[in-house]
């Protein structure tokens, strides 16, 4: 799965019982689980299987559904330029996860260490000046948020293949409007390429 | 013990294609219904019947009432949420203001006031935006984009349904007075609605949803194709109390409230 589609899954849960309703949730829950063995978290990350799902319930509906879903999540700006796409991030908890990420120091070293180039964690965290076992604990956190996404891989000098990580965005912009904290991201070109989110919100 | 296993093997089948059928037992149960009642309204022999006049209002005060408890209950399941809950809930608003309206148009009638024009059809005709906003809420929601084809075809009916009323009755008048408006008006609502819920049911039809939303389209192109044959038998001066166009109100609403119940069901 895309690390941006990773990053969005987290809020589309919480959309679609909120325009939904829980009754319809529930339903759908239902059925991903008795038609693929998933539970809805795992379908929101294969999004093709709670896809298939939505169609099945929504008809040729299923479409502006989850284009709405998304909107409620992410707004693409569009731009001159399709390779340098920014995004605002709408839902609230993602503009908190991300800022949690950014406001710790030791977090934000990793992600500036792998904004420009992929590396393999202990190379990240060589280059942050960070000791291995906290090291190792904050790479993974934001891993697991989707901020840092795999890509590709490197050969150490045993022979070893070892996964290098880069950062799912290249810029960020955080504004401030009156009480309203505003993220804006510009993800790389290939998350945006790989993300079957993405690809829905561009229709 | 064998029939138990194979009750068991039966139950965990898990169907390829989520599927929700038309249960047409409801339907010829509705249609046995409403001619039922119409035949028992031919059976008075006087028009003027204080008795057949209180029955005919009951029937068209208690049809579109099923309806909106119906769109209630419906409104009430999924009243948290941002699409479902409000848009059901105008749908329910909207059928229970025609209830309305016929009450008021009874009340009216037997004080000896002329029913229409009057607060009655303003009731009747907040049907139609409830019903709108049910349908564009649902619409937009679920199908932001649509094709020109489908476009076109959505504009073309009311203006057509819309066209061949003004030109009718304005050929029988020859005056555009206030009559003749109120009878527009509710033709333009009517087949605004109706080419609403025929996109409604175009979105959905190969979901699981498609049967709430064709059932709700049969229901509301009953109602519809009652409005206008009322308003063409307006023009001329040809309805009773006893018409047949009854049928299609009568079914419409009750065809309705089986939509409603449908769409609980599936979703």
């Amino acid at each position: 799965m895309s690390g941006l589609d990773a990053l969005i899954a987290k809020s589309l849960e919480s959309t679609i019982r909120e325009n939904l309703g829980e009754q319809t949730y529930q339903k759908i829950g239902q059925r991903l689980f008795e038609r693929h063995g998933i539970g809805f978290t795992q379908a929101v990350e294969d999004f093709k299987k709670l896809d298939a799902v939505l169609r099945e319930l929504f008809g040729s509906g299923a479409e502006g559904l989850e284009k709405k879903l998304i909107e409620k999540i992410i707004i693409l700006e569009e731009s001159q330029r399709k390779d340098k796409k920014w995004i605002t991030i709408e839902d609230q908890s993602l503009t908190k996860m991300i800022l949690e990420s950014l406001g710790d120091e030791d977090k934000k070293n990793i992600v500036n260490s792998v904004i420009d180039e992929s590396r393999i964690i202990s190379d990240i965290l060589e280059i942050s000046k960070m000791p291995q076992t906290s090291g190792y604990r904050k790479v993974n956190s934001l891993i697991e948020n989707g901020i840092l996404i795999p890509h590709g891989f490197a050969t150490t000098h045993d022979g070893k293949k070892v996964t290098k990580y880069k950062s799912v965005f290249e810029n960020i912009s955080i504004e401030i409007e009156k009480n309203k904290v505003i993220i804006k991201v510009q993800p790389t070109e290939e998350s945006i390429e790989n993300s079957r989110i993405l690809q829905i919100a561009c229709l | 013990m064998f029939r138990q296993k194979k009750l068991r093997d039966e139950r965990e089948i898990v169907p390829e294609k989520l599927e929700e059928k038309i249960n047409y037992k409801i339907f010829g149960l509705i249609f046995v219904a409403v001619i039922g009642f119409q035949l028992y309204l031919y059976t008075y022999k006087n028009l003027d019947d204080p008795q057949l006049e209180l029955n005919a209002t009951l029937a068209d005060f208690m049809t579109p009432l099923v309806a909106a408890i119906a769109g209630l209950f419906v409104a009430k399941r999924y009243w948290n949420s941002e699409v479902f809950g409000k848009s059901y809930l105008a749908l329910a608003l909207g059928m229970l203001m025609n209830a309305l309206a016929e009450i008021i148009y009874y009340i009216y009638e037997q004080q000896g006031q002329t029913p229409s024009p009057s607060i009655a059809d303003l009731a009747w005709l907040s049907f139609y935006p409830l019903t709108f906003y049910h349908l564009a809420r649902n619409i937009s929601f679920f199908k932001p984009k649509i094709g020109r084809p489908v476009k076109a075809l959505v504009i073309l009916i009311p203006i057509v349904i819309t066209g061949v009323y003004a030109f009718l009755e304005y050929g029988q008048e020859q005056a555009a007075d206030a009559v003749f408006f109120l009878g527009l008006a509710y033709i333009v609502g009517s087949s605004v609605i109706l080419s609403g819920a025929i996109l409604g049911a175009m979105i959905f039809r190969q979901g699981t949803l498609g049967t709430p939303w064709l059932i709700l389209a049969i229901g509301i192109v009953l109602t519809t194709a009652g409005d206008n044959w009322y308003s063409y038998l307006d023009v001329y001066d040809l309805y009773t109390i006893v018409h047949p166009l009854n049928l299609l109100w009568y079914g419409g609403y009750l065809v309705i409230a089986y939509a409603l119940y449908k769409h609980k069901k599936v979703i």
